[in-house]
C-alpha cells in the first residue's frame, strides 16, 4: 500500500521532468485551475473544520455512555445511529476525523523527517554511507509492509502513539529510494558538476540547487502518504494493533460495529465512507500536486 | 540475494524475541495453569533458555539444512504448518492479480483511447475511489450483500470441493484485488497516454495503418511494461493486504498464520512464514525480470 | 410455529424411514450426511494438554470416556456402570466390553486393532495424574490416592477423601479421555496431531486454523448416524454468525453474541440453546498491590461502576442479573449479591477515594494518591468482541469519578506475561461458572493465585466442601465461600450472561452444550434431515 506512494513517480524521469523555480507560478495557475484540486481542498476544509469544532458541532460526548440509550436506529436525534454503549455514533465520527488527520499528517511528517535527509546522505555521500543504508532498505523492502508493521506494533504494544512509532520505522525507505535517486542523477547533471567546479560550497550546493528539486516531489509523496497512512492505520485498528478503546477512531469504530452490522448496518458504513471521502479529498489534491509539478502529464 | 536473506532472517528473528511474553506463557491458558517446572521444561526442551545469539546461530544452522523448526504452539513442524498455508495464499493472490488484470487492462485503455470524455473522467474516478477505498471495509460490505442479503457466495472459509473452492473464493479475491485495482488502471492509461504520443506509434498510424490494428500491434505491448513493472513492485503489499484479508474471510492462508503466530509468540512459525514471504517477493521480482527480456527485446542481460 | 415443526418432523421422519436405507437396527430416521460445526478455535487434541474448552468437543468424540454429562446427570459411556462405596472414597468402573480402539491408522494398522480394558483407564489416569501440566483438576489431583485394574473390565479408584462434585461438567473425570499406550508412546508430544481413541468417531485430518475432520467409527457398539464430522476454526464471531444463517455451519457451539442470540430466537430455522451454566465478566486486579491491596479502594470500584446496565447493554438477551463467583443454577450460588455489594453509587465511590486520601488536590479533575501525579489505573482485557467495550465502560466510569482508566488490550500471550511479572492492575475477564470452577479458580494455587488473592477461610470452606457428601451442609459451605469473597471484594462484577449455541432445525436428536457434545450415545444419535437444508 505504501508503495503506491514511492511508484506513483517514475524515479528516472524526475530530475529530467522538474526544472526548479521555471514553473513554480505555472504550477500554482495549474492547481488553482484544477477542478479536482478544488473540489478536494473544499471537501478536506469541511473534514479539518470538522475535527477542529467537533465539540461544537455536537451536543453528545463521544466517550460518555447513555445505558438507557444503546442500539438506537439512525433518527434526527442520532444521525446514524447510537452504539452498544449508547455513545452517538456521528459524534464519535467527528471526533475521528480529528484522530485519522492527525494520525495522516504526523505519520507523513515524522517518516520524511527521517526519510529524506537519509536519502539524501546516501545519494550525495554514496559509497559504504549508501551502500549500508541501501541494504536496510532492501531488506525492509523484501517484506509486506503490512506483516512488518504488525509485528513492530506487537513489539511496542498496541496504541496509538506505537502504531505511528511502526508506520514511521516501516515507511520512510519510500523517501529514502526517492530523494536517493533524485539526488543520485541530480549529482551528474551539468549545472551541479559547473557549480562544483566553480567552488561551490557543499551546503550551497545542496540547498541552492539539489534542495529545490527535492522539494516538490517530497510534497506530493507527502500528500500520498497521509492519505495512505489514514487507510493503513484505519486497517491496524481494525485488527486492534493501533488505537485502542474507547477511543473514537475510524478503523477501531469499523471493527466494532461489525457486531452489529445486521441491525445498524450505517455504523458500519459510515466510518467506512468517512474513510474514503478523507482519502479521496487527499488524494485528489495529491493527483492536481503533481499534475502541477510535472507538466508532461497535464493536458 | 545471500545477504539479504540473512537480513531479512535476522531482522524478523530481532522483532520477535523482543515482543513481551513467550510462548510457553501462551501454552499455559486461563482455564489451565501449568506450573513452573513444566514451563521450565517445555523451555528446555526448545532450547529457549539460551542465549539469543545461541538461539539465533542454531536457527540459522537448521535453516541451511532446510529445518525450519518446531512450532511451540502446535508441537507440528514449521514446514508443515507453512505448506498447509502456502498454496492457499499462492492461490488468492494470484486469482486477485488476475482479477486486476481483467479489470484494470480494459478500463485503463479505454479511458486513453477515449481521453477527455465523461468515459474516461468516470472511470478515473472510479479507480481513485477504489485506491481512497478501505480494502477490508470493502469486504466486509461484500460479505454483507453476497454471503447475507443475497445469499448467493460463503463468507467465511474455504469450500472443499473444487466448485465451492472456486465459489468461497471469489469475494475474498475480489477484495483483494481492491487494493491494486484503480491503482493500475491508472498506470494502464497513462502509460497507454505516453506511448500512443510516441513517433512510431504516430508514423505507423502516418503508414496507413488502421487505429485498431495500431493500438494492439504496437501500442499495447508497450504500454504493459510498466504494468508488469507495478504489479510486481505492488506484489508485497498484495501479500500484506491478503494479512487483513485473511483475517477478514477467514482464509486459511500465510497472512492468518503469521498473524496468529506473531500473536501466540510462536517464534519460529513467524520467522518461517516472514522468510517465506520475502522469498516470494525477491522470486517475483526475479520473475518480472526475465519477462521484461520477452515483452522487450531491448532489455538484454550482459 | 412448534405445530409445523412437529408436523414436518413426523413428514421426514415417515419419508426418511420410508426413503432411506434402514441401518441395522433402524435407529437412523436418514443415514449419512456430514455435521459442520463452527467453533471459535481448534488446539492439538491430546486430552492431557488442550486447554479449550472447543477443542474437548472434539477430544470426546474421538475417545471415550467414563462417563459422560447429559443434563448434568452422569450417563454410561466406556464405563457401562459403577460402584461406589459408603464412604465415598472407592469407586469401582465396570468397563463396557468389546469396545475396540480405531483402526486403519499408523498405530493399529485396519483389522489389528485390539479392545479397550481396564489397564488402559489406569494408564490414561496416571497420565493425566502424573502430568503436573494436565487437565487434571488440582482439587481432583489432591485427593487421588490410586487407580487399579481388578481385572480386563473393572477397575478401582481410590480417593483419601469423598469427593462430593466428581461429575461436575469442568473437572478431570469429565475430561478423562482413555488413549491407547502405543500411540502415546509412537507420537509423544505429537499425540495432539494424531489422536487415536474408542470413541464413536474417528480422526481422519486436522489442518491447523482451519478444520478437523472425523469420520464415523463403524465398529463402535452405537452406530452414529452421521458419515462425518467437520469442525470449523472461526475466530471471527460476526462472520461465523453469518455462515450459520446461511446454513455453511450447522452448529455454533461457542459463545454466540447476545444479539445474535435475539434474532436467532425469532428465527424458525434455528434453535437457540442455552448452557445452562451462567458466567461472570468481572474485573480480576492485583489485590497485593497499592491501590488494590485495600478493600475500600476495590469497593469502590465496585461502587462507580453501573454493572448491571452495562452487562444488559453488552450482552443483549442473554443478560442475567447477579453476581458472585457461582451463578444462578450452580452450586454455591447465592441471590441478591449485586444489591448487596457491587450495586451502583458514583458518590459512595466518590466518598470511598476521598476517605483513602486520593483525591483530586490540583483541580484538574482526575485524583492524585501521591501529589503531583495523577493515579493511573492500567487495565488489561482480552481483544475480541465485547471485551473493548466493557474497557470503555470502565474507562468512562472511572472518568465519572475522576480516574484515569488506561486500557491496554491485548492477545493472550502478553496478558499472561504480564499476569506472570505482576504488571496487571485490573484484568478483565470472564469467569468459571461450575463447582469445579470455584475451587480450581479461587481455591489454593488457582488461577487467581499469581494475583495475590489469598484467604485462608475461604480455603478453608472451598475444602471442606469439595469432601462433603452431605448436599445441604455442602451448600452451606460453597455459599458462604461464594458470599465472603464478595465481601472481599475481590471481583467487581458486571452480572451474568448465559451462553448460548445456535443450531439449524435440520440437525435432529441433538444434544450439546454445558461444554459437552455427545453427538452418539445411547439416548441421542444426531442424524441430519438433508432435505430440510
Amino acid at each position: 500500500m505504501a508503495e503506491h506512494v514511492a511508484e506513483l513517480i517514475p524515479e528516472a524521469e524526475i530530475a529530467e521532468k522538474i526544472k526548479p523555480k521555471s514553473f513554480t507560478s505555472m504550477a500554482w495557475r495549474s492547481l488553482s485551475t484544477n477542478k479536482q484540486a478544488i473540489l478536494g481542498s473544499i471537501v478536506l476544509s469541511i473534514l479539518v473544520f470538522a475535527a477542529i469544532f467537533a465539540g461544537q458541532l455536537t451536543p453528545y460526548e463521544p466517550y460518555t455512555t447513555n445505558y438507557s440509550n444503546v442500539k438506537q436506529l439512525p433518527s434526527a436525534q442520532h444521525l446514524i445511529g447510537t452504539d452498544e454503549l449508547g455513545r452517538d455514533g456521528f459524534t464519535r465520527l467527528l471526533y475521528g476525523t480529528r484522530i485519522s488527520l492527525t494520525i495522516g499528517v504526523l505519520v507523513a511528517l515524522c517518516t520524511m523527517s527521517i526519510g529524506v535527509p537519509l536519502g539524501a546522505i546516501a545519494g550525495y555521500l554514496g559509497g559504504v554511507v549508501d551502500m549500508v543504508i541501501m541494504r536496510v532498505v532492501d531488506v525492509l523492502m523484501a517484506f509486506p509492509f503490512l506483516v512488518l508493521a504488525i509485528a513492530m506494533v506487537a513489539v511496542v504494544g498496541p496504541s496509538l502513539v506505537n502504531m505511528v512509532f511502526a508506520l514511521v520505522m516501516v515507511s520512510w525507505i519510500w523517501y529514502t529510494r526517492l530523494v536517493r535517486s533524485i539526488v543520485l542523477s541530480l549529482r551528474e547533471t551539468e549545472y551541479i558538476v559547473a557549480a562544483q567546479a566553480l567552488g561551490a560550497s557543499q551546503a550551497s550546493i545542496i540547498f541552492r540547487h539539489i534542495l529545490p528539486n527535492v522539494i516538490p516531489v517530497v510534497v506530493v509523496q507527502v500528500s500520498f502518504h497521509v492519505a495512505e497512512a489514514i487507510l493503513i492505520a484505519a486497517a491496524l485498528s481494525y485488527l486492534g494493533l493501533g488505537a485502542q478503546p474507547p477511543t473514537a477512531e475510524w478503523g477501531a469504530m469499523l471493527s466494532n460495529a461489525k457486531e452489529l452490522m445486521r441491525i445498524l448496518p450505517m455504523l458500519s458504513i459510515a466510518p467506512g465512507v468517512a474513510i474514503m471521502i478523507t482519502v479521496l479529498a487527499i488524494n485528489f489534491i495529491g493527483d492536481a500536486l503533481r499534475d502541477a509539478l510535472d507538466p508532461t502529464l497535464r493536458n | 540475494m545471500i545477504p539479504l536473506v540473512i537480513g531479512v532472517t535476522t531482522l524478523t528473528f530481532a522483532l520477535i524475541h523482543l515482543i513481551p511474553g513467550d510462548a510457553v506463557e501462551m501454552i499455559s491458558g486461563e482455564t489451565r495453569q501449568l506450573t513452573v517446572e513444566e514451563k521450565e521444561r517445555i523451555r528446555e526442551k526448545y532450547g529457549l533458555n539460551d542465549p539469543l545469539p545461541v538461539q539465533y546461530v542454531r536457527y540459522m544452522v537448521n535453516l541451511a539444512k532446510g529445518d525450519m523448526g518446531i512450532s511451540i504452539g502446535t508441537r507440528s513442524p514449521v514446514k508443515f504448518e507453512i505448506s498447509q498455508r502456502l498454496p492457499d495464499t499462492i492461490i488468492l493472490t494470484i486469482t486477485s492479480i488476475l482479477l486486476v488484470l481483467v479489470i484494470s487492462l480494459p478500463i485503463g485503455i479505454i479511458s486513453a483511447l477515449k481521453r477527455g470524455t465523461v468515459i474516461d473522467t468516470g472511470a478515473m474516478t472510479f479507480a481513485l475511489i477504489g485506491i481512497s477505498m478501505p480494502a477490508f471495509w470493502f469486504g466486509i460490505m461484500l460479505m454483507l450483500v453476497f454471503g447475507l442479503y443475497l445469499d448467493w457466495l460463503p463468507t467465511v472459509g474455504q469450500g472443499k470441493t473444487p466448485l465451492e473452492f472456486a465459489k468461497s473464493l471469489i469475494l475474498p479475491s475480489v477484495t483483494l484485488s481492491l487494493i491494486l485495482v484503480g491503482f493500475v488502471t491508472r498506470i494502464v492509461r497513462s502509460s497507454m497516454l505516453e506511448v500512443l504520443s510516441l513517433d512510431y506509434v504516430r508514423t505507423a498510424r502516418a503508414k496507413g495503418l488502421s487505429t485498431r490494428i495500431v493500438n494492439a500491434r504496437h501500442a499495447l505491448p508497450n504500454a504493459l511494461i510498466p504494468v508488469i513493472t507495478v504489479i510486481s513492485g505492488q506484489f508485497a503489499s498484495l501479500l500484506g493486504g491478503a494479512v487483513v484479508i485473511e483475517q477478514v474471510f477467514g482464509w486459511p492462508g500465510l497472512g492468518r498464520l503469521t498473524v496468529n503466530s506473531i500473536f501466540r509468540r510462536d517464534y519460529m512459525v513467524v520467522t518461517g512464514c516472514v522468510l517465506v514471504f520475502a522469498f516470494m517477493v525477491i522470486l517475483v521480482n526475479l520473475v518480472t525480470d526475465i519477462m521484461y527480456t520477452f515483452i522487450d527485446p531491448r532489455i538484454r542481460y550482459q | 410455529m412448534k405445530r409445523s415443526i412437529l408436523l414436518g418432523f413426523i413428514l421426514i421422519l415417515v419419508m426418511g424411514l420410508a426413503l432411506a436405507p434402514v441401518s441395522a437396527d433402524g435407529h437412523c430416521p436418514q443415514e449419512g450426511g456430514t455435521f459442520t460445526i463452527g467453533v471459535t478455535n481448534i488446539l492439538p487434541m491430546d486430552p492431557d494438554t488442550a486447554a479449550s474448552d472447543w477443542t474437548f468437543y472434539i477430544i470426546t468424540n474421538i475417545h471415550s470416556m467414563l462417563f459422560r454429562i447429559e443434563s448434568g446427570q452422569p450417563v454410561a459411556d466406556l464405563a457401562e456402570s459403577w460402584d461406589i462405596s459408603d464412604d465415598g472414597t472407592v469407586y469401582t468402573w465396570h468397563i463396557r466390553p468389546g469396545m475396540q480402539w480405531h483402526d486403519g491408522n499408523e498405530v493399529f494398522p485396519e483389522g489389528e486393532s485390539r479392545d479397550v480394558t481396564a489397564h488402559d483407564v489406569v494408564y490414561s489416569l496416571y497420565r493425566s495424574y502424573n502430568n503436573e501440566a494436565s487437565t487434571m483438576a488440582a482439587d481432583l489431583r489432591n485427593i487421588f490416592v490410586s487407580a487399579e485394574a481388578v481385572d480386563d473390565y473393572t477397575m478401582v479408584l481410590t480417593l483419601s477423601a469423598p469427593d462430593s462434585i466428581i461429575y461436575d461438567k469442568a473437572r478431570g473425570l469429565t475430561w478423562a479421555a482413555i488413549v491407547p499406550q502405543e500411540a502415546i508412546e509412537l507420537y509423544g508430544d505429537e499425540y495432539g496431531l494424531n489422536p487415536v481413541g474408542s470413541g464413536p468417531f474417528e480422526f481422519v485430518s486436522y489442518s491447523p486454523d482451519e478444520e478437523v475432520v472425523l469420520r464415523a467409527n463403524e465398529d463402535y457398539y452405537i452406530e452414529p448416524c452421521l458419515d462425518e464430522v467437520i469442525f470449523k476454526a472461526m475466530p471471527d464471531v460476526p462472520a461465523a454468525m453469518i455462515a450459520l444463517e446461511a446454513g455453511d455451519i450447522d452448529w455454533w457451539g461457542a459463545v454466540t453474541p447476545g444479539d445474535d442470540v435475539g434474532r436467532f430466537q425469532e428465527n424458525e430455522d434455528m434453535t437457540v440453546i442455552n448452557f445452562g451454566c451462567p458466567v461472570a465478566t468481572r474485573l480480576y486486579m492485583s489485590v497485593d498491590k497499592p491501590p488494590f491491596d485495600d478493600v475500600n479502594f476495590r469497593k469502590a470500584l465496585s461502587h462507580m461502576m453501573d454493572g448491571v446496565a452495562i452487562n444488559a447493554a453488552l450482552r443483549g438477551p442473554t443478560h442475567v442479573k447477579g453476581a458472585g463467583t457461582a451463578g444462578p443454577g450452580v452450586a454455591g450460588y447465592v441471590e441478591g449479591l449485586y444489591d448487596k455489594y457491587h450495586y451502583y453509587d458514583p458518590d459512595l465511590a466518590m466518598s470511598l477515594l476521598d476517605d483513602l486520601g486520593i483525591v483530586d488536590s490540583d483541580g484538574d479533575g482526575w485524583r492524585e494518591m501521591e501529589a503531583g501525579t495523577n493515579l493511573v489505573l492500567p487495565m488489561h482485557s482480552w481483544n475480541s468482541d465485547p471485551g473493548p467495550d466493557y474497557v470503555a465502560a470502565v474507562v468512562d466510569a472511572g472518568a465519572q469519578v475522576g480516574l484515569i482508566i488506561e486500557p491496554q488490550i491485548a492477545d493472550g500471550a502478553t496478558n499472561n506475561a504480564k499476569r506472570i511479572a505482576g504488571e496487571f492492575g485490573i484484568y478483565l475477564g470472564q469467569g468459571w461458572c461450575g463447582e469445579g470452577g470455584t475451587n480450581s479458580l479461587w481455591g489454593r494455587n488457582g488461577w487467581i493465585d499469581s494475583l495475590g488473592y489469598r484467604d485462608e477461610e475461604v480455603f478453608s470452606l472451598l475444602d471442606l466442601a469439595a469432601s462433603n457428601l452431605n448436599e445441604e451442609e455442602r451448600e452451606a459451605q460453597l455459599m458462604a465461600a461464594t458470599e465472603r469473597i464478595a465481601a472481599l471484594y475481590w471481583e467487581p462484577a458486571f452480572s451474568f450472561f448465559n451462553i448460548f449455541t445456535v443450531k439449524n432445525n435440520y440437525v435432529k436428536d441433538f444434544f450439546g452444550g454445558e461444554w459437552t457434545l455427545n453427538i452418539t450415545t445411547d439416548d441421542h444419535n444426531v442424524w441430519i434431515a438433508e432435505d430440510e437444508r
